[in-house]
């Protein structure tokens, strides 16, 4: 590669990188909507996400043919095929994020227009660690810094279990009310979106982890020795 | 004569090579 044509090359990278991150600002932003709506009942705090989300998958389709036309004119290898590669996976993943916050805003917004049905700490706790772990997760993505984004991943339990706990007193408000039914099924599926949510930053997570390291750490991977320290 | 810089299976050379001078020189940043 001669030095104008990596000069050349670089520049390009650097726009799949200011992509991504306009990208992340906005799934991060339609996120924070959303959890504000559940948390402090505001229906207006879900004003926009669709046209957010809109905005969101068009990016992912621009970033996509992007990366395809590098991957396949430069032929890029090691840092920078990983860079790429990883690059694909966050988007789609950011992607995801914006779904799932759509639809967590639609289940504030019909939680917003009932009584609550009990004070779901279990709720707002998952709220705000699933923004915290998409917006550490981003923040590893962008320093390239494999500690943090290992934290996140270790908080992946933390949210499941929560999950798991609301499951059951929810399931225990149903059976003593059958008119809790239809408010705790919106509750419900909040926690899943949020649950996702925590579990794309994960993902976004791991990516990092490859992209400095080149080492995988799903599925149970485990960091190489140097870095373990 | 050349300088034997690094060697091992090519998807590694390729995608992860461990010495700074091979990355730099798979990635064409001299080369």
């Amino acid at each position: 590669m001669t030095g104008e044509t990596r000069r050349h090359f670089n520049d390009e990278l650097q726009e799949v990188q200011e992509q991504l991150l306009e990208m992340a600002g906005i799934a991060e932003d339609m996120v924070g909507r959303a959890a504000t709506a559940l948390v402090d009942r505001d229906r207006e705090a879900v004003d926009g996400l669709k046209k957010r989300d809109a905005k969101v998958d068009e990016l992912e389709v621009t970033l996509d043919e992007h990366i395809l036309g590098l991957l396949a004119l430069q032929q890029p290898m090691a840092s920078d095929l990983r860079f790429l590669f990883t690059a694909l996976k966050i988007s789609n993943d950011l992607e995801r994020v914006g779904d799932h916050a759509v639809n967590l805003g639609r289940a504030a917004k019909k939680m917003a227009k009932r009584p609550p049905i009990a004070d779901l700490a279990e709720l707002e706790e998952m709220a705000a660690i699933s923004r915290e772990m998409l917006r550490d997760a981003l923040s590893a993505f962008v320093n390239r810094d494999v500690e943090t984004a290992v934290k996140v991943c270790a908080r992946d339990d933390t949210v499941d279990d929560l999950r798991k706990s609301l499951f059951r007193i929810l399931v225990t408000h149903m059976f003593e009310d059958p008119k809790t039914i239809t408010p705790a099924l919106d509750a419900l599926r909040a926690a899943q979106n949020l649950e996702r949510i925590a579990d794309l930053a994960t993902n976004i997570s791991e990516e990092v982890v490859f992209l400095v390291t080149g080492a995988s750490i799903k599925h149970g991977g485990t960091l190489p020795d140097h870095e373990k320290d | 004569m050349g300088e034997l810089i690094e060697y091992g299976p090519t998807d590694v050379l390729f995608t992860n090579p461990t010495e700074e001078r091979t990355e730099a020189y798979v990635t064409g940043r001299f080369g």
